[in-house]
């Protein structure tokens, strides 16, 4: 099977799965916003939370269950390494920009339907740009967050669950300079207090974010590689 | 298309365990391998090594002149088939449809043979894989296995489940499509007495090392029992190696393992000794007879 055929094929078995999380999503939403206008919930936050752990969850099975199949298939690491990456860009872009497209709908068609929006921080409210870069925040998000998870089933997968529950461990500095970084207020705080820079301040976040990718990259790269296979 | 196979000093450790050690041998070509070994000799550990699932801690193993581990080719050629009752119960597709697919993986997979091989198993198609029994699941691996045509292909135990008629065709299967395809297959067992026909070559392995290697007539002609009065057995395998021995009165039987000159034959047969064959079967456990034992 060729590199291409094998990330298609892995990103189109990911999809099916998001397609059950997403229809789950737009029912819950859908409950969501109901209970909110008859006064059983209030004060809804909407992000992309759940899709960030649909994506860790994604990321946790990459080791025992792709990596696992396709090896037993002829598969090289290396080259279920390729796809998989291919796959989970794909799938973190695919499911931001549904995302942002629910949340654009329910903003759009809830007044409409003489409903209000249950949550404040509307999304439509910034126009085509707010749109765009939420796909771009929830793509980046995704994606980090799916590389986690690889990389916590990976310290499970090959060295149980011993080790495995260390790899728990040292991805908590990774989720907890993420948590720091969504929060736009805080981090810019925090970086206000370095410098006063805007493009610093706009940008910084970015490249940190970018910088743990690229870490997490390599390092889910250095255990795949050689990663022995179970029986 | 077969792959010849060369290890050269092999050995996989697990933590302080060495499931393998230092193992050498050469496999030819296009040729059926039976890999014997009692629970816990490494056949496993050495086949995983074979098929890439792991690297070798030791020593060089090359395939087709090349090491397989991280090799895209030799491992797309190579198909290891195991007990994978556990994983199989997590496949919720259709028996037809995972034979069909394997074509994606398997260039040389033959979808023909596949169907074909199904209905001799009496595999329903429409059903689900994990749906299967326990049986049903080792035969639709073992149709995978026949099928895929790899030029190295693997059977570790993959009748375990198998009814005694469903093994019986299984084997013959190996043997047809093996006379119009050859490749390297390697069988390992311990089921030895049902299926030493099928091999052209024995590699037989003891607590991780190899303790013989040659074709399957040379092993079996090293073989003899020997049966006569006790002093006149005692007074003839007094110099060779003896597997094992039974004393039933004055009579005494042993089996022996090693090459008999004619000269010693006529002897044997002089002194009125029996000398007859010994199976595969029989030199496999008392070869790996532990001392305890």
């Amino acid at each position: 099977m060729k590199q291409s055929q094998l990330g298609w094929s892995l990103f189109v078995e990911q999809l099916k799965w998001a397609a059950w999380f997403f229809g789950i999503m737009i029912i819950l939403t859908i409950g969501i916003t109901a209970s909110t206008q008859w006064g059983f919930l209030d004060n809804l936050d909407v992000s992309n939370t759940t899709s960030n752990v649909f994506l860790l969850i994604i990321g946790l099975l990459y080791s025992y269950g792709f990596l696992d199949y396709y090896f037993k298939l002829g598969i090289s690491r290396k080259k279920f390494f390729k796809a998989s990456l291919f796959a989970s860009v794909l799938l973190s872009v695919i499911l931001a920009f549904a995302m942002s497209l629910m949340i654009g709908l329910f903003e759009t068609l809830v007044p409409a339907l003489g409903f209000t929006v249950p949550w404040s921080d509307l999304l439509s409210s910034g126009g085509v740009l707010s749109f765009i870069k939420s796909i771009a925040d929830y793509s980046v998000s995704h994606f980090f967050y799916l590389l986690i998870g690889w990389f916590m089933g990976l310290g499970f997968y090959r060295f149980r669950w011993k080790i495995g529950l260390l790899f728990i461990l040292l991805s908590f500095p990774f989720f907890g300079v993420s948590a720091l970084l969504q929060d736009q207020d805080d981090i810019a705080h925090t970086i206000n207090f370095f410098t006063s820079n805007s493009l610093i301040i706009s940008m910084g976040p970015y490249v940190i974010f970018f910088i743990m990718i690229v870490i997490l990259i390599i390092c889910n790269y250095r255990l795949t590689k050689d990663a022995p296979i179970r029986l | 298309m077969s792959y010849a196979i060369e290890a050269k000093d092999v050995s996989v450790r697990y933590k302080n365990f060495t499931a393998i050690d230092q193992v050498s041998f050469q496999l030819e070509s296009g040729k059926i391998h039976g890999l014997l070994g009692r629970n816990g000799a490494g056949k496993t550990s050495l086949l995983s090594v074979l098929s890439a699932f792991r690297k070798t801690d030791t020593g060089n193993l090359i395939i087709d002149g090349e090491d397989p581990f991280e090799n895209p080719r030799i491992m797309q050629d190579t198909i290891f088939i195991f007990d994978q009752h556990k994983d199989l119960e997590y496949s919720y597709d259709k028996v037809g449809e995972t034979l069909k697919e394997m074509a994606y993986f398997r260039p040389n997979f033959d979808e023909t043979l596949a169907l074909q091989l199904a209905e001799k198993f009496k595999l329903p198609l429409n059903k689900k894989v994990n749906q299967l029994s326990k049986g049903k699941k080792s035969a639709f691996q073992a149709i995978i296995g026949l099928a895929s045509r790899a030029p190295l292909t693997i059977f570790d135990e993959a009748y375990l489940g198998m009814d005694a008629p469903t093994r019986e065709t299984f084997y013959n299967e190996i043997l047809n499509d093996q006379e119009k395809h050859p490749r390297t297959i390697i069988f390992s067992t311990h089921l030895v007495s049902e299926t030493d026909y099928l091999f052209d070559e024995v590699l037989m392995i003891h607590n991780g090392k190899v303790l013989l290697q040659d074709t399957n007539e040379q092993v079996i002609s090293k073989g003899f029992s020997i049966t006569g009065s006790l002093e006149q057995v005692d007074d003839f395998t007094k110099e060779l190696e003896v597997l094992n021995s039974q004393l039933l009165g004055g009579t005494k039987s042993v089996m022996v393992y090693g090459e008999l000159s004619e000269q010693q034959k006529n002897a044997a047969n002089q002194a009125g000794l029996d000398i007859g064959p010994l199976s595969l079967h029989d030199l496999f456990v008392h070869l790996t007879k532990e001392e305890k034992e």
